[in-house]
């Protein structure tokens, strides 16, 4: 069971939460000790990189500093494997890695809900354990499993199955239960877009902890407080349910920008109270179009986050002569501009990057345009031909600055 | 008198459905004219590039949007582009793509081949979703995979033996 473990000073109980879309096992011991599951969704998530990729961009998030964080084959090896910041372990590494640790590591070693209540006996075996010449963990599990019962007790064997393995972890799932509350602080906000860019940034969490909980906003409760002047409560009801962030901050630019503050604004509190469980649209028994769309949806992000958002999508054009530089992929699709008046001869298919080319004298080429790179780039500007060798047609360039030739493109 | 329209559509490739509205794999081989325009021109002759949703997956580059944009009839936002690393994760998506039933039509552009038993599993999906699988390579595949070839073969043909992955054999 590959586990992902984070230990931090601060409550992690709102990142625990927003730890559930990327894993249905989440486990939250004493508010400090976080437990991930990655097995579940490894597949989803394509490799344990794009998985860490997207729980330290959740931890970014919610400014979690705290950069002590295991990855481990079992969950009771964790605290125990803790030993400085990073300790992101290959799968079958953790073993050999525990054996080299100190006797003082069994200390932490084992189910984490009872470690307080076992700490002096804990403490009391470590010591004896020194006493009789055993330093390591490795000379500990070298020891008969006969003998670790009569010289060590129930504790000694208790540990010696954790060290060794052969015993498994259960650990409760974490479900939450906190109310959806932030507190923003506006003494050094001075206009709107001040505020909607805080704001930007609570509501970014709480679209991941309402889709943590499959739940939709219909109401934004405010509380505004003021320098001199009472607290002012508004309520800022949507027709529909809510929760992404963008769709939101949409709304409240419009609806904030009506009100006039007489005195400086100290302090925001927001809250959701009045959530619904969230349903992917409207679906009609005769209209099949919703539903395809949702799926496709669920694809497309299964993609991304197997390949990289860079390399699935829809095309959105951009205003570029370059070729590379013309579109970029987004999702949901965009709805695209006319067409333009003239446009080059070009072909459908593009390499990406563009791979070397060695002109000879087989190769017939024709100048087809000229390109100038943007200032910021290396290369200078590109001369492309098209080359023409039997049945193949390539289209290629030469870069000006380096006189380096390379395949674009292919007319094939 | 037969109907174009088979009320009773069957897996049956004798059946009276016509054979645009089947799905399978077809290889292009087109030589004088672009590989990937006979493959669009082909596509958007049998379907309706505005009710469909179409799929691009290759390893080496993409489909030039702009270029689609300008000279096809196919909307971008109806083309979902995938840029693999690898020709194993191009066959992959594209499998995986097809068992979705999301796409009519499915483009795909390897660098290499893939094993044989992955080409079938390819076109029995693409028979059952009725989705057009479009392969543009440069080896030919066995015939019998096949719905339909565009161009003329080249000569190379893909090992059918069962360990022959990622080989073409001349």
């Amino acid at each position: 069971m590959r586990t992902l473990y984070l230990h931090s000073t601060e409550p992690l109980t709102l990142f625990a939460e927003s730890c559930l879309t990327l894993t249905p096992k989440v486990s939250l011991c004493g508010a400090c000790h976080l437990y991930l599951d990655i097995d579940p969704t490894l597949r989803h998530f394509g490799s344990e990189e794009n998985f860490m990729q997207k729980f330290e961009e959740l931890a970014g998030l919610f400014q979690i500093r705290s950069k002590q964080r295991v990855l481990t084959d079992r969950p009771e090896w964790a605290q125990a494997l803790l030993g400085g910041n990073e300790n992101l372990l290959a799968p079958g590494e953790s073993a050999s890695v525990l054996k080299l640790l100190s006797v003082d590591r069994l200390l932490f070693l084992g189910d984490p809900f009872v470690l307080e209540k076992e700490l002096s006996q804990r403490n009391d075996l470590i010591r004896f354990l020194k006493k009789v010449g055993i330093y390591f963990i490795s000379d500990f599990l070298a020891l008969p499993i006969e003998t670790i019962h009569h010289r060590f007790g129930k504790m000694g064997e208790v540990l010696y199955a954790w060290a060794k393995g052969s015993r498994t972890l259960c650990l409760p799932f974490f479900y939450s239960e906190e109310p959806f509350y932030e507190k923003i602080e506006t003494d050094e906000i001075a206009s709107l877009e001040a505020l909607l860019f805080l704001l930007k940034q609570t509501l970014n969490r709480m679209e991941v902890r309402l889709q943590a909980r499959s739940l939709a906003a219909r109401a934004l409760h405010f509380v505004f407080h003021f320098e001199s002047n009472p607290s002012a409560t508004k309520v800022f009801s949507l027709t529909e349910p809510v929760r992404e962030a963008q769709t939101l901050l949409r709304l409240l630019r419009d609806y904030l920008a009506h009100f006039q503050w007489e005195s400086p604004l100290t302090q925001v509190e927001l809250s959701l109270r009045d959530t619904v469980p969230h349903l992917p649209g409207q679906l009609s028994l005769l209209e099949n179009s919703e539903n395809q769309f949702y799926d496709l949806a669920f694809f497309v992000s299964r993609l991304r986050n197997q390949l990289g958002e860079k390399n699935v999508g829809f095309a959105a054009l951009q205003q570029s002569h370059l070729p590379e530089s013309s579109y970029h992929f987004i999702w949901p699709p965009a709805r695209h501009e006319e067409k333009r008046d003239s446009f080059p001869k070009r072909p459908l298919f593009i390499f990406t990057p563009p791979k070397p080319f060695h002109p000879t004298q087989e190769w017939k080429l024709s100048l087809t345009e000229k390109l100038h790179v943007e200032w910021w780039e290396t290369g200078g500007s590109r001369e492309y031909f098209r080359a023409e060798r039997g049945s193949e047609s390539l289209w290629v360039y030469r870069e000006a600055q380096q006189g380096a030739w390379f395949i674009h493109g292919t007319f094939d | 008198m037969y109907s174009t329209v088979n009320p009773l559509p069957s897996s049956n490739s004798y059946s009276f459905t016509p054979s645009s509205a089947k799905g399978g794999l077809i290889q292009v081989l087109s030589r004088g004219n672009s590989k990937t325009e006979a493959a669009l021109l082909e596509s958007t002759q049998t379907q309706k590039a505005n009710q469909s949703y179409f799929l691009w997956v290759a390893d080496e580059g993409v489909l030039y949007p702009e270029a689609v944009h300008q000279e096809w009839e196919i909307p971008l936002s109806h083309l979902l582009f995938v840029k693999a690393a690898e020709p194993k994760e191009v066959w992959k998506t594209a499998l995986d793509a097809a068992q979705t039933g999301l796409f009519q039509t499915i483009f795909v552009r390897p660098s290499q081949a893939c094993p044989t038993a992955h080409l079938r599993k390819l076109q029995l999906v693409a028979e059952k979703q009725k989705c057009s699988i479009f392969l543009l390579t440069s080896f030919e595949i066995p015939h019998w995979m096949l719905k339909k070839t565009i161009g003329p073969a080249k000569g190379q043909r893909l090992s059918t033996k069962r360990n022959d992955a990622y080989s073409v054999s001349p």
